[in-house]
């Protein structure tokens, strides 16, 4: 029996019945990988450590944990010891770093095995997996179309079944917006809920890990293990973990769900919309009720993002100077040369582009105008959110205001109108909330997600409501035809 | 014309920790080269910095000692490197404003 396409839960049962053994599973993942290469959603393959760690496995008989001998993909910036680490740069091509991030870590020690790294838009930044230094992911469901962003890699490897799951970040919609652009689930938790240790730092105040899957069953599996307080990462939330399967299969009966008033939906494509009422009727089927909210500054949101993330980003991204790791220019006259041509030959446009914007941000005389301005606004549309949150449960979107779009086609005129992507999802960036896009039909036989932001701390809430949506529809098991790959 | 002059100092002070100010690589005098160094201090793609709780302490003792007013101060950015205080840091300053 194929392993393609099967969940976590389902793989599980495989195992624990014997069906198959860990070895054999551990194969097929990395065959499928093989045989999927043109999907260039692999940066660089974990072969033969898997192997070894799938025989381990087999041997030990231990499978006392969920995730013990699953396949697992890694986002190409959480760091892997032994294990290149590119951020899907150039100027870390060559890296390969002496320890684990923690998120990776926790999985791994859980059992699970990391067949590779995937591909990514360059330091994640990026909304079509376009900027990626390593080349661009087909989307699993139409060749030469995007993945989505910047988890693009993560996303097509799940929709393309090579593994049940895979890790993420999301910055501004980097999980979520990819996970709706190829018809998977993806969860952006709470911002601190999982460590960040070891995850290369885009925009540090809004970068969150989480998981990419099938469902949203297997998305609580991966949030079980990884979340949690870190010593390590000081920004990671001393909270209790709740068991995020526990209350998945509640009845929602009376979930409040808020419909943001300042989201105009007659804006969008016509069917993206009709794809939005559909499933609200099917929520209400589910005994949810829609109430209006009101999130006055919520438009603000886009240009707030682009003046924090970036100026954070310069910040993070100086210790790329080619001195200590990674790309290292050739003939330069002297230790400023050799920063500037480092630097020069080893970031793409995108990242130069948000660099310059972010030192500007920053410089002196403009710090207020641009980078304090920018988070006063935050912190208005943070007070937005508090106060819907107090008449409602959820909020609900459509994940991107569209389906996934041809290479090429968006943003190479004009860098904003590919910033207006992450439109639905950047605010609950800026607030620091949990947030999921679950499939919800297709367009044009291209996958459409459906968003909902959860209260602070409230992933088991967004899980329950993902979760008996699943169980009552089959968006999430609709598979993409990979006859042209 | 009159001119009142008014002085600011600052000062750079090696605190005797035991370990350094975000990192929790050893200040040992003397070891050898390229021993007292962490994947922090490299400043390695992921990492993080965590502040050394000690010297907060002593800042917070020469604070008081000098008759200063304690702000409190909840985040700590060094070059927007975001790095929020740890918790314990936090509980110990509104102790340490109770007893002011």
């Amino acid at each position: 029996m194929s392993i393609q396409f099967k969940s976590i839960a389902d793989l599980r049962e495989m195992l624990d019945d014997k069906s198959i053994s860990a070895s054999e599973l551990i194969q097929e993942s990395l065959e499928l990988a093989k045989k999927y290469k043109e999907l260039n959603c692999f940066v660089t393959m974990n072969e033969e450590f898997s192997v070894k760690k799938a025989n381990a496995i087999d041997v030990n008989k231990k499978t006392s944990s969920r995730l013990s001998g699953i396949p697992l993909a890694q986002k190409d910036l959480f760091c892997t010891e032994g294990l290149r680490t590119t951020c899907s740069s150039k100027i870390l091509s060559n890296f390969i770093p002496p320890y684990t991030a923690t998120a990776v870590k926790k999985l791994e020690d859980a059992g699970s095995i990391t067949i590779g790294k995937t591909n990514m838009d360059e330091f994640a930044m990026g909304s079509s997996n376009e900027t990626s230094f390593f080349g661009n992911v087909h989307n699993p469901w139409k060749k030469g179309y995007v993945p989505g962003g910047s988890s693009g890699g993560s996303a097509a490897a799940v929709a393309a079944g090579i593994v049940p799951a895979a890790t993420g970040t999301d910055t501004g919609g980097s999980i979520r917006q990819p996970a709706a652009h190829c018809g998977i689930t993806g969860l952006k938790p709470t911002y601190g809920r999982i460590s960040r240790w070891g995850m290369i730092a885009f925009a540090s105040s809004l970068d969150q890990a989480g998981p990419l899957a099938r469902t949203a069953e297997d998305c609580a599996i991966l949030l079980n293990t990884m979340s949690g307080h870190d010593a390590k990462d000081t920004t990671s939330l001393n909270s209790n973990v709740p068991d995020f399967l526990e209350n998945i299969n509640q009845p929602i009966d009376g979930l409040k769900i808020g419909l943001i008033k300042e989201f105009n939906l007659s804006d969008l494509d016509s069917q993206v919309q009709a794809r939005f009422e559909e499933s609200k009727k099917a929520y209400e089927k589910l005994g949810a009720q829609f109430i209006e909210v009101s999130l006055p500054n919520i438009s603000a949101s886009v240009p707030t993002y682009y003046s924090i993330a970036p100026a954070e980003c310069s910040s993070n991204l100086s210790r790329f100077d080619g001195v200590r790791f990674g790309h290292r220019a050739e003939s330069t006259d002297d230790l400023n040369d050799l920063y500037i041509k480092s630097r020069s030959e080893g970031f793409g446009d995108e990242v130069k582009r948000r660099i310059l914007i972010g030192t500007y941000a920053l410089s002196a005389g403009y710090y207020d105008a641009y980078y304090k301005k920018a988070q006063q606004v935050r912190r208005l549309i943070k007070n937005d959110f508090d106060n819907a949150f107090q008449s409602v449960d959820a909020l609900m979107t459509p994940t991107s205001p569209n389906t996934a779009f041809k290479f090429g086609s968006k943003g190479t005129q004009n860098p904003v109108e590919l910033y207006l992507e992450d439109l639905f999802t950047i605010s609950s960036n800026l607030a620091g909330l949990p947030a999921i896009s679950i499939p919800h039909g297709q367009v044009n036989s291209l996958p459409v997600g459906l968003q909902l932001i959860g209260n602070f701390l409230r992933e088991d809430q967004l899980l329950n409501a993902a979760h008996i949506f699943q169980k009552n529809s089959d968006y999430h098991l609709a598979k993409p035809n990979l006859g042209d790959f | 014309m009159s001119w009142e002059t008014v002085i600011g100092l600052e000062t750079h002070v090696q605190l005797s920790t035991k370990t350094k100010l975000f990192s929790r690589a050893s200040t040992a005098f003397g070891a050898s080269p390229n021993t007292n160094v962490n994947l922090i201090d490299c400043g390695l793609p992921g990492v993080l910095p965590s502040v050394n709780k000690e010297a907060f302490y002593k800042a917070i003792r020469f604070g008081m000692a000098v008759g200063a007013r304690l702000i409190k101060l909840q985040y700590l950015t060094e070059k927007i490197t975001f790095t929020l205080i740890s918790q314990r840091v936090i509980k110990l300053l509104k102790w340490i404003y109770q007893l002011l």
